[in-house]
């Protein structure tokens, strides 16, 4: 017979919480923040995907813009690093530089 | 690229980056973010560095000497829409502080009777809103080039 206690695998009952909030969290922890970095991630190519028919300028701008407002969100909510967070910032100020720039 | 874009390619980068930090900052702080002090840090070090290159060594100025009119009237658009970022961050800061203080006080004035979680979405709504119509004004202003 398997003694559970003894397990060397982490058994902490991640359904255990009140809200979705806390869910997230502790799955985030759990991958080590590179869940919500995902999210933020597949986020952008859908979006992308969905403006595609703008343009493609028009479509990463639009798309990066609401990237951008996520991550802040996320951010205050300690659920992505401070680096991916000033990764998207800056990349989205470059890219919003170039259009104004450019045309 | 020219020396003229350059400058102005500082001056909205720093600009648009300031708005961004700013906000990561300033929600964060009302949600305990551990990140929210190095993301105001971050954000005023990007504001000083856009007045240092519109006020202090007076770029604008010196931009117009070395340009024609129709060239110039292109950087007039461009300083006009870095005036509207800077602006856009100043109303949204003054806006968040506002709907804050005001949620704050609607909490304290119903002595518990309102849930928690009330306040707190009622700003991230508002916040939200905010940074949307900002931001969308931000991409309509474009120069005419």
């Amino acid at each position: 017979m398997v003694n559970a206690t003894k397990s060397v695998y982490d058994l902490t009952n991640t359904s255990l919480t009140d809200n979705i909030f806390d869910f997230v969290k502790e799955v985030n922890n759990l991958t080590g923040q590179t869940f919500m970095t995902g999210i933020l991630l597949v986020s952008f190519i859908i979006l992308f995907i969905a403006f595609r028919d703008k343009g493609t300028n028009d479509a990463i701008l639009g798309a990066g813009f609401i990237t951008s407002v996520i991550a802040v969100l996320f951010t205050a909510l300690n659920l992505v690093p401070r680096w991916v967070a000033i990764l998207i910032f800056s990349s989205y100020a470059l890219f919003f530089t170039y259009r104004m720039i450019k045309g | 690229m020219k020396y003229t874009e350059l400058v102005i390619g500082v001056i909205i980068f720093s600009g648009v980056l300031f708005v961004l930090l700013f906000a990561a900052g300033s929600i964060g702080a009302d949600y305990g973010s551990s990140d929210a002090d190095t993301y105001l840090r971050l954000a005023n070090v990007s504001a000083n560095y856009t007045e240092l290159e519109t006020q202090k060594n007076g770029t604008i100025d010196k931009i117009k000497t070395r340009l024609d009119d129709a060239e110039f009237s292109i950087v007039s658009a461009a300083v006009g829409a870095i005036d509207s970022v800077l602006q856009g961050a100043k109303l949204m800061k003054d806006s968040i502080g506002t709907t804050g203080r005001l949620v704050d006080q609607v909490q304290e004035d119903s002595q518990g009777k309102i849930h928690p979680i009330v306040p707190k979405i009622i700003k991230a709504i508002i916040t939200v809103t905010l940074i949307m119509i900002i931001f969308i004004v931000m991409m309509k202003v474009k120069p005419e080039t």
